[in-house]
């Protein structure tokens, strides 16, 4: 390693050589115990890395931003847990249910619908206008979708 | 129990809902967070409300946190960077299109002459770092104030090691320039 690719690594990795990869590291070491140069390279960066750690060094948290980090337990309550699969006795009962629901459903309205309750009035003409709407009537265009 | 191990019983403990073991990984993590909220913001009132959001969703989601050799702290650091990245994309889009070179100081050298005290260099480095591009700025905080290695720096801004390296050369030639001549005017 020479004098000029210290440098190159001073800057890439910074002066903490223990933190370098361990290729680099050994290689460094061997020049800084042979060379002058490369000793104050490191001083040099050391020096100035010293300024950057103090100038960016965390400063304590401010008492109210503290305040306001340990109040969210209580004011931010956790989204409901995701619910569990249903066990398959539950499955089984489900599935019951649901079947006779779906026959009760489907027997009451063939009974409204045979018995003419059902009716709304609705003529041929007015599902059409409902199906293909009026462009210039629409209040909402595809912009305004989300 | 190392660090590492206390940090993950607390977080356990967090999961489980105990509010005291949040309060102390907040206290113990808040600095850090709020430090690289700061810099990537450069507004106080802006980078506490975001140090509060990340720590709301640290509280939210502690129950799926699977650490898989991660450190919490790289899991906070990259939420704080995205946190802040998104706030900055927002606040641009809404005023007038600004990017890190219009509002790089022009010059943040003083006049040679100008003999300084310690607090006008400090506030003349302070400029300076202030004064780096966005991701530039999150890079060097991520390392010097929040002591990531590039690796985790690199994890928190979501880039490739070697663009990370890259960001860090750039911040480290453009700081050391300054901080070479804040010398030269000293002496």
């Amino acid at each position: 390693m020479k004098p000029e690719t210290l440098e190159r690594l001073l800057l890439r990795h910074g002066d903490d050589i223990e933190r370098w990869p361990a290729w680099y590291r050994f290689a460094a070491r061997r020049l800084l115990s042979q060379s002058t140069e490369a000793r104050e390279l490191l001083a040099l960066a050391r020096r100035e890395d010293r300024q950057l750690r103090q100038a960016m060094s965390p400063q304590a948290l401010p008492p109210e931003l503290l305040q306001r980090l340990e109040r969210i337990p209580a004011q931010f309550p956790r989204p409901a847990t995701t619910p569990t699969a249903p066990s398959r006795g539950e499955q089984r009962s489900l599935l019951r249910l649901g079947t006779a629901w779906a026959l009760a459903c489907g027997l009451s309205g063939v009974l409204l619908g045979s018995s003419g309750w059902l009716s709304v009035g609705v003529d041929d003409n007015a599902l059409a206008m409902l199906a293909f709407g009026s462009a210039g009537e629409s209040d909402i265009s595809l912009e305004d979708l989300p | 129990m190392d660090a590492a191990g206390s940090e993950a019983a607390l977080l356990a403990r967090v999961a489980g809902g105990d509010a005291s073991a949040f309060a102390t990984l907040a206290e113990s993590h808040g600095a850090r967070v709020l430090a690289l909220a700061r810099r990537m913001l450069r507004n106080e009132a802006d980078a506490q409300d975001i140090s509060q959001e990340v720590f709301i969703r640290l509280w939210q989601q502690a129950g799926g946190w699977e650490s898989r050799g991660a450190r919490l702290s790289t899991w906070l650091h990259r939420v704080t960077t995205n946190l802040c990245l998104n706030h900055i994309e927002r606040v641009q889009k809404r005023s007038v299109p600004m990017n890190d070179a219009a509002t790089e100081i022009q010059d943040p050298a003083p006049p040679v002459d100008e003999h300084l005290s310690a607090s006008q260099r400090e506030s003349a480095l302070h400029r300076a770092i202030e004064a780096l591009p966005t991701r530039q700025r999150a890079a060097m905080a991520l390392f010097y104030s929040a002591g990531a290695s590039t690796a985790e720096t690199a994890q928190a801004i979501g880039l490739s090691i070697k663009a990370t390296e890259s960001l860090l050369v750039r911040a480290r030639k453009t700081l050391r320039r300054q901080l070479a001549t804040l010398e030269e005017v000293r002496t």
